[in-house]
Order: structure tokens, then sequence, then C-alpha cells
């Protein structure tokens, strides 16, 4: 909210500076987001009168300025090219702020020069100027530059949080300031004189819908001429970013941004029958607003009708065929006190928010309708030669009861952990409004009327401790036991794969949960099984994303431009509906590859496939999970001839695979990306950290290559499988080079390692190549092998 | 003799001229090998009268010995040599660019969220999750913020349909942590959140990180010192704080806190809009209806409850200023940190 800071001062007279209201309303609860004040941002800028312009002894472009200030007279050095004897000009002295930049006193080429002729880019004013600010030739000599631009007084602008309805309004932050400086408050003046006629001779008022308006007061002012707000009221409206209209509409608006409570009026003679019925609309009925749209209504939505129609929609906005014109001889105000939930509804259905909803919907106090009505005909009487007719014309329908809460006195230790005395406590809370006493160690407070919020004893706690200062209450730490500490074993194991990743070389992404129907429909999946945003932000967010494999195709896409190779991976959660309450939610390991680093590859097909299998052996390995196998699988997302299904003993806990070529060029892809997909759960629940010790041979291991020619369909599997028989010390298989440029099609050439780990005796010469020559003759007789010795 | 003293003569020249400690060796093959001449003129002994053989033996020995220290000698002298010159003799150009190691990337995110969790952990903490479609009763109406109130306005909130949202805030995991556990309960949450909102400081996915801590007596000022202890760990010892009542409807009393702004050091800039601070979460006592809900007796227990934003404090660490560079997985962003 707006709060000018003038305007506020009427209502609570205190020395503190602007800056120091904001920070002691920031404190106390009512944030300050910030001062716009321009007088302050150009602090000791000044309309001069240029009087005598000379040569700089020592440069040809800059010229001395005499200048008189009002104060006295300045020399200073100028360069600019379009000043001029006689000019107003902005001047800026030793010291003046320009935004952050403080003036100090310079040299420039010999002479002093303690100021300087400002320019528009200087001020802030434009980004870019030519030559210094000439103003307006009537500006007074020694005005601040603020008065001569006429840009308005300072404005606090204040961030009311929703349970304060009462500080939508000029008392309300003016009884914050009281309270927090003990200054005093000082109410609007209210001294009606009403007139002979009465109110309920020229309307009458009938609430057909009491559920949603509790209370409904019209009063009738009878006016002469209807003309415009005096300046300083104007100036106010203005302030508080409300457009002056005429004297009837803006003293209902001054007094909604003075007291919190909208007001409407209408024009007395546009009411059919002098009757004004508070009911629900018709189905379809309409009415053209006072912004000049047709707006259909329904049954949901509050009226307020005369005879034969709608005038105005409860708490939102007036209708054109009632609005007070110059013309008007009679205004009949409105204030009521209207459902807050059917307000805040209404105003959303017709999506029109106007300062009247904002203030019902957080909901108002019953007492304050009859003050601001009276308040706003009293203003209509001074300023407008009002005639107030006698009496409100009133239907009420609450009991206002008053409320107290009490609080055990001990809790201001127990809870807030605070040493305070009782009578303190009391104090902070009267300099509030509360009524508050205490008996037997309970403090019992009476809530002001105005305030909605204070219902507990933990709101009393509050309104205690922001008048002590949160600030000065001492910080301290829990003492209380420590829980058990949790292992968080999906935690750890998360935190260790990433760390595990990031060595490898895989950068982490992270996508929106959401994706599009459309990236559903390439990989797939069916839209109706998977989980609509029923709101969504765009197209692109329709989906909660079933799969990880649309977002890091999208990633790769992005990036595959500027990076030849690209090692990427998420771990995120995936969703899926179900027959629960809540839908299925589980995490997902998502590597992908794209590129190759053609350094350590040995293959000569599917590259990026193997650099992507490396991550998914290195993750299962360092995660304990063994038993690991790599089955050919068919799946439509993924190349058939270059897919696997990952299986540990029996459970599938993923596939890996190059992206099917149709589904690469749908995800716009230049290259082939290789997929690693992992159910993270699973790795979870297969996962061994703590790793049993295996003892160390105490032999030394012996290495034997062997290079042999073979069908290129008979995979590494097979041959490792059959070679393991041949000798029970035969520890690992290393796969060496692959060959593929054969004369002879459908060969390949292999060299393979054999690691010979042996746990009883150093291995002899004879023996080695005894199990050497076993394994060459089974590359020979069971796969028709040629072994190059 | 003469014959031996030519080989001394020989062989001290030409060990003395070697210069590489393979010629040296060359020397040792000639003279000391198994055709070596001083192997060989040491075999031919035999052939001399007795009388003869023990003088020349012994002569032959010294001169063996001598040829094989002016070898060591010369072998040592070489390689002296070589240390003395090995600035200009192994030289190499230390300025060209190292082999390149790759390394990979965690998220900022990713990073941040481990910060957190180590310095929160360290402060007797747990971390809890809960799930990120929830229930509008545990989103909303268990942490006070039934239907139709204005405060679900300030949280745009995604829907799945009437009775499922996606979180708009970590609060609801208070709530499901206070079903499952006892107190003294000690827990942090971070994970993602959604509101329906998108713009330089608003994605609508973003990740907050809740506290919650309840026990018999644990005091706003308690949440002061917890919060304070959070802000020096995580943004540096010499940053300052500062607390301002504010509203949530799951706290009361509610705050939320200021961080001196790491920019200007508090004196006032652009990042923190010449107010020297920056405000980073907020905080509260927990509500007697939220512990209510939670099946947590409000006349016997009592708690605080911080949530704040992952990625701001990220931001102001690393100095960014557009929130959606984070989700937007340009490399050249990720492999930044």
């Amino acid at each position: 909210m707006r709060v000018p800071i003038k305007w506020l001062k009427e209502y609570v007279k205190t020395d503190k500076s602007d800056k120091e209201i904001a920070e002691l309303l920031s404190l106390s609860g009512t944030e300050i987001e910030k001062i716009e004040n321009h007088a302050v941002t150009w602090s000791g800028v000044n309309v001069a009168e240029v009087l005598e312009i000379e040569k700089h002894p020592n440069a040809d472009r800059l010229r001395l300025v005499t200048v008189n200030t009002g104060k006295d007279k300045q020399t200073v050095v100028c360069g600019a090219a379009n000043v001029e004897v006689g000019q107003k000009i902005a001047f800026a002295r030793e010291g003046a702020k320009l935004g952050d930049f403080e003036l100090k006193r310079v040299n420039i080429r010999g002479v002093e020069s303690a100021g300087m002729c400002a320019s528009e880019a200087e001020l802030g004013l434009s980004t870019e100027s030519t030559g210094i600010m000439v103003l307006n030739a009537s500006a007074k000599i020694g005005a601040s530059l603020g008065e001569a631009l006429e840009v308005g007084e300072p404005v606090l602008e204040a961030e009311i949080t929703p349970n304060r309805s009462d500080e939508y309004s000029m008392i309300g932050i003016a009884r914050e300031v009281a309270a927090v400086t003990g200054d005093e408050l000082k109410f609007p003046e209210i001294d009606l004189k009403e007139t002979e006629e009465k109110a309920d001779s020229r309307i009458n008022v009938e609430v057909l819908d009491k559920d949603l308006c509790s209370q409904y007061l019209a009063r009738v002012i009878q006016i002469e001429k209807i003309g415009e707000s005096p300046d300083w009221m104007k100036r106010h409206l203005e302030a508080a970013g409300v457009r002056p209209i005429n004297l009837v509409v803006d003293v209902a608006n001054y007094v909604m941004l003075e007291l919190g409570q909208p007001l409407h009026a209408f024009d007395g003679d546009k009411i059919a029958d002098q009757k004004i019925e508070v009911r629900r609309a018709n189905d379809g009925e309409v009415l053209e607003t006072l912004d000049g749209q047709k707006r259909k209504l329904d049954s949901s939505m509050l009226v307020i009708a005369d005879a034969e129609k709608p005038i105005a929609i409860a708490g939102v906005m007036g209708g054109a065929n009632s609005e007070i014109s110059a013309k008007s001889k009679f205004a009949i105000l409105e204030s009521a006190t209207f459902d807050k939930v059917s307000v805040r509804k209404t105003s959303s259905k017709l999506a029109l928010r106007t300062e009247a909803v904002t203030r019902f919907e957080k909901g108002l106090p019953f007492k304050l309708a009859q003050i601001a009505i009276d308040r706003a005909a009293y203003l209509l009487q001074e300023l407008g030669e009002g005639k107030v007719y006698s009496g409100t014309v009133a239907v009420k329908n609450y009991k206002d009861e008053e409320k107290v809460v009490e609080l055990e006195s001990e809790d201001v230790l127990k809870k807030l952990g605070l040493v305070l005395s009782i009578e303190e406590a009391i104090k902070y809370l009267n300099r509030l409004g509360f009524d508050a006493k205490s008996y037997d160690g309970i403090i019992s407070a009476t809530v002001p009327w105005w305030r909605l919020d204070v219902s507990i004893p933990e709101d009393l706690l509050e309104e205690i401790v922001r008048l002590y200062g949160l600030n000065n209450v001492e910080a301290t730490l829990p003492r209380g036991d420590i829980p058990q500490p949790k292992v968080d074993k999906k935690l750890k194991i998360e935190f260790l794969l990433k760390d595990l990743l990031e060595g490898a070389g895989f950068t982490e992404t992270l996508s929106y949960s959401f994706m599009s129907g459309e990236s559903l429909e390439k990989i797939g999946f069916d839209q109706k099984r998977a989980i609509r945003v029923a709101n969504p932000i765009s197209g692109e967010h329709e989906y909660m994303r079933p799969s990880l494999i649309p977002s890091i195709l999208q990633v790769i896409a992005k990036n595959e431009h500027d990076f030849d190779f690209i090692k990427i991976y998420e771990l995120a959660n995936i969703y899926l509906p179900s027959e629960e309450e809540l839908p299925y939610e589980s995490k997902g390991l998502v590597v992908a590859v794209s590129g190759i680093d053609d350094l350590r590859v040995i293959y000569p097909n599917g590259k990026t496939f193997y650099i992507a299998k490396g991550a998914a052996e290195l993750i299962l390995k360092e995660l304990g999970i063994n038993n690991i196998q790599f089955i050919p699988a068919k799946n439509d997302n993924f190349h058939p001839g270059r897919t696997a299904e990952i299986v540990v003993g029996e459970q599938k806990i993923g596939i890996i695979g190059e992206v099917h070529p149709a589904l690469q060029h749908a995800f716009g892809l230049k290259r082939p990306v290789a997929i690693l997909d992992l159910d993270f759960k699973l790795l979870v629940k297969l996962s061994n950290l703590i790793k049993p010790f295996k003892s160390l041979s105490s032999y030394p291991i012996v290495e034997r290559d062997l290079s042999f020619i073979i069908d290129e369909k008979i995979t590494f599997k097979e041959i490792t499988e059959s070679l393991a028989k041949t000798s029970p010390i035969l520890k690992e298989i290393e796969l060496l080079d692959v060959y593929l440029g054969l004369e002879e099609p459908g060969k390949i050439s292999k060299t393979i390692r054999l690691y010979f780990e042996p746990t009883e005796k150093t291995l002899s010469e004879e023996e080695i190549s005894g199990f050497v020559t076993k394994a060459m003759d089974v590359l020979k007789h069971k796969f028709g092998a040629v072994v190059r010795a | 003799m003469n014959n031996l003293n030519d080989i001394l003569k020989e062989a001290t020249e030409g060990i003395k001229k070697a210069s590489l400690s393979s010629e040296v060796e060359n020397f040792r093959v000639r003279y000391l090998g198994r055709k070596g001449r001083i192997t060989l003129a040491m075999s031919s002994l035999a052939t001399l009268p007795i009388d003869q053989r023990k003088e020349a033996g012994k002569e032959l020995n010294k001169i063996k010995q001598e040829v094989e220290s002016m070898i060591e000698k010369r072998l040592s002298e070489i390689t002296s040599l070589k240390r003395e010159n090995l600035a200009d003799g192994e030289w190499i150009d230390v300025t060209a660019p190292g082999i390149k190691h790759t390394v990979g990337h965690q998220h900022l995110v990713t990073q941040t969220i481990k910060d957190m969790v180590e310095i929160f952990s360290k402060l007797g903490f747990s971390v809890a999750e809960g799930p990120e479609i929830e229930t509008d009763w545990y989103n909303f109406e268990a942490v006070n913020m039934p239907k139709d109130h204005p405060v679900r306005d300030t949280q745009d909130t995604f829907f799945i349909n009437e009775n499922l949202v996606l979180r708009t805030q970590t609060t609801p995991v208070q709530i499901r942590v206070m079903q499952t556990e006892k107190p003294p309960i000690r827990v942090i949450v971070p994970g993602k959140t959604y509101r329906r909102d998108s713009d330089v400081t608003h994605t609508p996915m973003f990740h907050q990180l809740e506290g919650l801590v309840v026990d018999e007596t644990v005091t706003l000022a308690d949440l002061k010192g917890t919060l304070e202890a959070f802000v020096r760990a995580f943004f540096g010892e010499e940053r300052k704080t500062r607390f301002r009542p504010h509203h949530f409807a799951f706290t009361e009393p509610s705050i939320e806190m200021d961080v001196s702004c790491g920019i200007c050091g508090g004196g006032g800039c652009r990042v923190c809009k010449y107010s020297g601070w920056v405000e980073i979460l907020g905080a509260g006592m927990v509500h007697p209806n939220v512990l209510k809900n939670g099946g947590i007796d409000p006349e016997k227990y009592q708690g605080f409850a911080f949530g704040f934003g992952i990625e701001r404090p990220a931001m102001l660490r690393n100095n960014i200023d557009d929130l959606r560079l984070f989700f937007d997985n340009d490399l050249r962003f990720l492999e930044q940190f």
C-alpha cells in the first residue's frame, strides 16, 4: 500500500524522519519496501540562476559559471555547451547526493569547483542527456529540485500482511507508528450537523441475502453543485495512487484510504423507487461497471439493486447506471459489511480486482462502517456545502462482541525465551490499543475493535514481542535432547551418486517436472496415463513427467551446438497415476551421452553406448551391486540393435541404449545419444555400501594377451563365459582392442587380456602356458577363431 | 708388463673422455667383461711360471681395481654433471597448458542443498522428505490455510484436481513428520515446490528448505539462535542478521529474517534495493492448530519452523541475477559451479 508520509503525519505527530518511520514500521511488522522520494534522491540540489559565464583559464572547452543559489554565489566549472546567463538550472552543491553518488569538491584543471550544474542524466531523469538541465523560468531560486519539478510528496510503499486488514488505511499505519514511537494518535474529525430531512424519507434499504451482507448503511447528502476536490485532497489521493474525479467520488475514496472502509456513492436520482435492495444477482443479469465493462453476473454474486436493476456489484465495483456526476444533486453513500469470501469469489470470477475488494476480502470490523460513513458525510458537509440528511438508514444483522484473549504470563518466557515483567508486557499491549490487565499470573487483554486478527494467546505473544523488538531478543540454541540421528540411506546414495558422476565427468542438469503432451507423444506415452496439471502455465508444462528421457534429450538439443561431447544426468522424480490417495512418485536416474570421447573408446561402432555403459558399470560397482547382466532388449524408444536391459539377479533395474534414430530425429538431435535410465529406488534397495573385505593375494598376478579373428556376432559374454571354465584362477578378462576392417566379411579381430591370480603359489611358466593353450583351444574349437600367436 | 701398463693408460684416457654413461659402460665390457682385456689377462696368468704368477696376479688385480674405480668415478661424475645441467638438458615449457582432466559438475541447487544439510546436521537435524503432489489438506488446510482464505492468493497454485495440488511449499512435510515421529523432532526438508508464476525472479518450479523443531521447551530465542548459526555458517561469520515480525498462517508469532547485503556490506546498493538488507527467510513458532493437525499436543509441546528458497541464497552467494538460469540447463552455466 502507498502511504504518503505528509498524509500519515496528519494522524500522528512525530519528529521522526521518514527513514526512521520506515525502519520502525519494518521492524515492528509493517514492511516498508521502499520510500519513494525524489526530494531525498536529490538532496542538496536546488534551483539556481546563472549570473555570469567566463572562460576557464586553462581549458578551451570548459567554462566558469557563477550562479545565485538564493543563499550565496557559487562559481563552478562547467563543460556544457548549453549554459546561458539568466537560465534557471539544477545546482548541486558540495555534499549533494545524486542517487548513490555524493558530490565532492574537485579541482578541474587548476580551478576549484564546489558543485556542479546537473544534467538530466546526472539527476536520474533520463539515461542520457546533452548539456545541463534547464528549468522553467518561473522556478523559484533556492527551492529544492523536488519542489520545482512538483514530483509530489514522499511515499512509503508498505507490504501489508493479509491478516492485518486494519492496516489497509492511513489510520491503521498511524496507529502502528504511534505504538512504536509513543507519539500521540489523532483520529480524524467528525462533527456532523444533520438537517431536518430524514434520510429514510429519501432512501429505503432492504437486505435479502443476510448471510452475505451483515450490515448495510446508507446516508443521504444533498449537494447543490459537485465540484472538484480541494488541492490538498487531490494531492493526497494522487500520492496514494488514486485518480481524483469529483468531490463526492474523491471523498468516498479518501475515507476508504483514510479508515479502510470502502464506500460507494450512488446518484440518488438514478435509484428507481428510492429503493436499495441487497440481493443475489439473477443468472445472466448484466451490469455495466464504472470501468465501462459489461459484466455478466450469476446467482453466486451479491449485487446492490434498485427496484428495477442491479446498480453495483457488492464490494467490487459500482454500476455506470447510477454513477455520480457533476450534475448529481443527491449522493447516496453506502457503507456496508459484505461477506469476505463472497466478495473474493465474485472478484476472481469477474477478474476484477479493486481497492474495495482488497479490503473486503480480508474482513472488516462492524464498527468501522458507521464511523466511515459519518466521516465521509462530514467531509462533504465541510467541503461541498452538503446537507447531511438526518440519520443513517441501517440494516444490521450481526452481534458485535468484545473479544478478550488471555495469556499465561509465564508463556512469555516459556515460548519466547524472553524475560519480561507482566507490567511491561501489558504496557506494549495497551500501546497497541488493547485494554490489558493481569490477575493471578494471567494477562487478560480486550482486543481493540479494529484488530480482527487477534484471537489466541500466541497472537498476544506476537504483539508483545514485536513492540519489545525482535532484535532485542537474545539468540540462544535449543537446549533439549538431540533426537536420535537418522541415517537416510536414500539421501546418502543420492549424494554418493552425484559425487561419482561428477568424478566421472558427468554434469547434473535440473529440468522442470513438467512436460508437454507433444513430448509424451514422441516417446509413445499415452497422455491418458500421465498426470495432467489442470491449470498449466503453458502447453510446454502440461503434464507431470512420467519419464526423465524427454527432458534430458531437450537439454542435449539445447547444448549440442556448443558442445561436441556432452555427458549429463538428472536425478529426479517421475510421476504416474495411482489407485492410492497420492499419485506414484519415485526417483529416477537418467544419464545421457552425446558425441564421443575418441581417445579411450576401442569400439569401432556405438561408441556413445559404451561410454554410457561405462557409467552404468561404475555406478553399480561403487554401490556394491554385483551379478549385473546386460541383456539385449527391444524398446520402441531405443535403437533395436543397441539396447540392453540391466538386470541384477532376477530384477530389472533399468535400460541402456542408443536412442532410436526416429526419436533422435523427433527431438531435433544431430548426433546419436546414448541413454542410461535406472530406477533409483532399486539402486537404493540393492546397494551395499559396507563392502566385505577380500584378502589380498600374496602371489603376483600374471597377464597374457590373446589376439584372434572371430565371427563378429559371437558376443563378449559368450567368449568370457566359455574361457572362465578353462582355469580356476582366471580372474578377469579385459577387452583391449577391437578391429573391424578385415577382408573377410562378418569377421572381427579382438585382443583380450587374461588375468591369472594364483592363490597358493607363484605360477610357473609351464602352468601359465597350459592355461593359455586351453583358452586358445576353446577359441579355436568352440568358436572357430583364428588365434594369432 | 708393458702390456698391462698400456691397458691401464688406454683405459684411463678412454674413460676420462667418455661423456655418456653408456660409453663408460662399454669400457666396462671392453676391460672387465667376459672377454674383456683384463679378464683375458687374468686367465692367461695360468701360463706364467709359478714364481712370476703371484707378482703378476697382484699387479693385475691392482689394475683391475683401478679400472673399476675409474669407471664408477666417471659414472658418478657424469650423473652429477647431468643433474647440474637438468635445467637446460631436460627443459620443458611449463607455461604450455596441462592435459585436460574432465570432471563433471553438480547442479548449483544440489551443491547448495548439500551445504545446508551439512550445516543443519551439525545442529542435530535429520533430513525428511514428502510428496511433491500433495493433498489440499496437507498443503493448505492442515497448515492453517483454509479454503477461500486470501492468504492462498499469495501462492498461485497448480492443481491436479480438486483434492490434489503441486505443493506450493515444503510446509506440508511438517505435518507428515509430526504424524510419524515423536518429539523431540529436528528435521529439515529440502525439496521441489511449485507456484504458477514465471519471470526473472519466479519460476514455476523452485526449491525450498523447511525446518521444524518440536520439543517441550523450544523458544523464539532458540529459533533466532538457530537461524543466526545457519547464516554465519552459510554466508560467513561477518554477516549480520535482522528479524522483522511478519505473518504466516502456520506460525504465531511469525518472523522474517534479513541478512546484511553481501554486495555492499550493508551500505546500500542495487541488490539490496539500497536498504543494506536482503530478505532470506520466513519463520516462527509453530501455530497450535498446526501442532494439533500433526497429532501433537500443543499444551505439552511447542516448536519452531522456518522455510526458505534454496535458489535465492545461492543467487546471493554466487551473484546470479536471473533465477531462470537454474532451470535453463545451459551447460555454460552449469559448468561454472
